[in-house]
């Protein structure tokens, strides 16, 4: 009779420790995830930045050539008497700077969208972060409710002694 | 007294400036300045095929390199005032990522 308390009062203690396990490694596990992601988002971060800096690298190094071709187009383009207010030179431009603006606008728009979208994954990486650990917590308790839940109150019978004062404590067998 | 020819309208031109004061790159142009235009997109090709190589070579995944060269190509060509050759050099940048990623895949 004794053997079969003692035996329960260990299952219940063994499931009560279980539960509690169970909140810990849920946890940690979201704060695994959290981590995750904001360290991802940091990483996407930083190689942007390591595209615009060699942009602006080629930027700068590329300012002396660039100067000098613009020079020399302005000077073929005096050479040649070219005039920019000659009718069939406007009616080119017109034609080109159109054409050229649209796919310009097409281009910058690409650019813009796909920037908002970088934006917005890494948004998305850092809240589904704070997401995971918020949900584990919460997977966490309910995990544990279900498990003390599940546990039959009988088992613990054996520990109705250690809450009620003056009582004696169950005899080890 | 001969009588006055009636005299044109002023010519206005459609296409704005570039931001120092220049008219862009346009089809108007004698064939010196494309082939201006094009040694120097050859000379801004070498250096974009070398960050391009750098770039991916320091990038493990394929959204790293997706987020820098996004932020490599809106930075690239933006001291150029001259809104064809900008246009021109970004779009040359797309096709070197483009056909290097393509070939070292």
């Amino acid at each position: 009779m004794g053997g079969i308390t003692g035996a329960a009062a260990t299952a219940g203690g063994a499931s009560i420790a279980s539960a509690g396990l169970g909140i810990v490694s849920s946890v940690m596990g979201g704060e695994a995830t959290n981590a995750a992601d904001q360290y991802q988002a940091g990483i996407l971060s930083e190689k942007a930045q390591l595209g615009q800096t060699q942009a602006v690298e080629v930027n700068a190094n590329s300012v002396m050539r660039l100067n000098a071709s613009l020079g020399n187009i302005d000077a073929v383009r005096a050479a040649s008497g070219d005039s920019p207010t000659s009718p069939t030179a406007a009616a080119l431009r017109s034609v080109t700077t159109s054409n050229a603006d649209q796919n310009k606008a097409i281009q910058i728009g690409n650019i813009l969208s796909q920037s908002e979208m970088d934006v917005a994954g890494a948004n998305y990486l850092k809240s589904a972060g704070s997401f995971a650990l918020s949900q584990s917590i919460l997977s966490g308790v309910t995990g544990a409710a279900g498990t003390v839940g599940k546990t039959n109150p009988a088992n613990l019978s054996a520990f109705a002694g250690l809450f009620t004062p003056g009582a004696a404590p169950p005899v080890p067998v | 007294m001969p009588e006055l020819l009636p005299q044109p309208p002023p010519l206005v031109t459609t296409q704005a400036p570039t931001l120092d004061g220049r008219l862009p790159v346009h089809a108007g142009d004698p064939p010196e300045v494309f082939i201006e235009e094009a040694n120097l997109l050859a000379f801004y090709s070498e250096l974009i095929a070398r960050d391009v190589r750098k770039i991916n070579a320091q990038c493990s995944t394929d959204a790293e390199l997706h987020v820098a060269a996004a932020a490599y190509i809106a930075e690239i060509g933006s001291n150029i005032p001259d809104p064809i050759i900008h246009a021109a050099v970004r779009r040359l940048a797309v096709l070197k990522f483009r056909t290097i990623q393509r070939a070292t895949v």
